[in-house]
């Protein structure tokens, strides 16, 4: 006796059809999201403002954080060591070396998502100014936000 | 109450929930006085005039609560934005941890009502096999279980209503010990979930062990369909292993897949609602697999009576079709958005 197909035949190609429309979909929806015009921190996924945003270059690749914060947090939980932390001018957003930039811990948050309080500036009399208007203080020697990070020393 | 387009919706969906499960249960107990004061004519007869529009709420009701499922992601997604130290789902379901006041209920509120939601669908999928079982016969054998069943909807979902209700209604203010000598405030929402759950085994072992086993589900379930398996000890087999896959998906997702696809250290598959919303749909069909597998597997002990033994094989293997292919849907979804990515 010939037992009857069940589920039928139409059954089986119809779903083999739906899987071949399921497995496009992420491959669509890439094309859609567009991500290249927008850029995400490497550490929480935030949406990265360009003007805040801190670079690690470490061997072979760089990771960019939305600002200081992410950037120490990235860099507590990861052995890697990077070469260069780039850091940008708050006013201007121009790139600098961590190594000279000013760094000012003050009351005034620049992201309410992680709450995170370092200003960084690019000559030392805006960084002292901000420090005194927003009852900050400027960090210097073991209080540099990178002054732990091995690969700079 | 935060109030924004979703709360309202969810308000709605939820009240409506509300009533219809009420509306059931109510009816539910009126057969019961029925059929339990004896079969006579009369309480058949009340019986059978309930029965359909117990069904019908039934239905009514499965399709509320699975509309309210996605409903409440997208309600959690709107409230992000309303304390500044949390940045997606995960730290809105964290709201209210260690609160002094009502809102100290949130956070259990939301973890009952993740139990809540699967868990109807589960009865729902059941009770439906069983009902398109029972239908297939003439004398309709498994009536009596189909109301038991009913009941089960009835009450299970509107737990679930009131839950969410609780949820939308109560302030979220969080109210904190004012920190001294002995009392420290914590603020559990800024953290995120950056910790494995399995924090003593590896990522690869972990894929290792899931893939292995959800390839041997996806060849039992190949070889029940083909075969027609129904035997209770087959399928109690096959529904125990769908358990674990169930559970070690979960973990998977949390462990490797969310970090993999989000291209970041944490284990936080909330955010993939709103970064990659396309594997959202890979993960309800892993969880619509498990769901069709379980409920055919639960006919067997359910819907197994003489009368629908002819019929029983070919139905579960139609069910456990859906189950098979449900995997494999999420599996070839998920796949190729990890090679894209």
């Amino acid at each position: 006796m010939v037992r009857p197909v069940n589920p039928p035949a139409s059954w089986w190609r119809s779903g083999l059809a739906v899987l071949v429309v399921l497995g496009m979909l992420p491959v669509i929806g890439n094309i859609f999201r567009n991500d290249s015009s927008v850029s995400r921190c490497e550490w929480d996924g935030q949406v990265m403002r360009p003007e805040a945003a801190v670079t690690l270059e470490l061997a072979g690749r760089s990771v960019t954080c939305c600002d200081v914060r992410c950037a120490r947090n990235w860099l507590a939980s990861h052995s890697e060591r990077p070469t260069l932390i780039q850091v940008r001018d708050e006013h201007g957003g121009d790139p600098i070396d961590s190594a000279d930039a000013f760094f000012v811990r003050s009351a005034v948050v620049t992201n309410r998502a992680n709450g995170n309080r370092w200003h960084v500036f690019g000559d030392r009399e805006t960084a002292l100014r901000h420090a005194r208007e927003s009852r900050g203080r400027l960090m210097r020697g073991d209080e540099h936000p990178f002054a732990g990070v091995r690969g700079l020393e | 109450m935060i109030v924004n387009a979703y709360a309202i919706l969810s308000l709605f969906v939820c009240g409506l929930q509300c009533a219809v499960a009420v509306w059931l249960t109510g009816r539910w107990l009126n057969s019961r006085r029925a059929w339990s004061s004896g079969w006579t004519d009369d309480g058949a007869e009340v019986v059978e005039r309930n029965a359909y529009l117990m069904m019908t709420l039934a239905l009514v009701l499965l399709g509320l609560d699975l509309a309210s499922w996605p409903l409440l992601y997208l309600l959690l997604q709107s409230y992000v934005p309303s304390w500044p130290g949390v940045m997606c789902i995960d730290g809105v379901t964290r709201i209210g941890t260690g609160s002094l006041g009502a809102s100290r209920f949130l956070p259990g509120l939301l973890v009952t009502l993740q139990v809540f939601k699967p868990l109807v669908m589960l009865i729902g999928g059941a009770w439906l096999v069983i009902y398109l079982a029972n239908r297939a016969t003439s004398k309709a054998p498994l009536m009596r279980r189909l109301l038991w069943g009913l009941l089960l909807i009835g009450v299970t979902s509107l737990c679930d209503g009131v839950c969410t209700a609780g949820y939308l209604l109560i302030p979220k203010q969080e109210d904190h010990l004012a920190a001294g000598c002995c009392t420290q405030v914590t603020s559990t929402t800024t953290t995120r979930s950056s910790e494995p759950l399995l924090a003593g085994v590896s990522g690869t072992e972990l894929t290792v062990v899931f893939m292995l086993l959800w390839a041997g589900l996806l060849f039992l379930l190949l070889d029940s369909i083909r075969k027609q398996r129904s035997g209770r000890k087959w399928m109690g087999g096959l529904l125990a292993i769908t358990l674990v896959v169930a559970v070690l998906g979960g973990l998977f997702l949390v462990d490797v897949l969310s970090p993999a696809l989000l291209q970041r250290p944490h284990h936080c598959p909330y955010d993939l609602v709103s970064e990659l919303p396309e594997s959202v749909i890979g993960i309800v069909l892993f969880m619509a697999g498990s769901f069709w597998v379980a409920a055919g597997a639960i006919a067997s002990f359910c819907a197994d009576v003489p009368e629908t033994r002819e019929i029983l094989p070919g139905l579960q293997a139609r069910v456990l079709f859906l189950g098979l292919f449900s995997y494999l849907g999420s599996f070839s979804l998920l796949s190729v958005q990890w090679c894209v990515l």
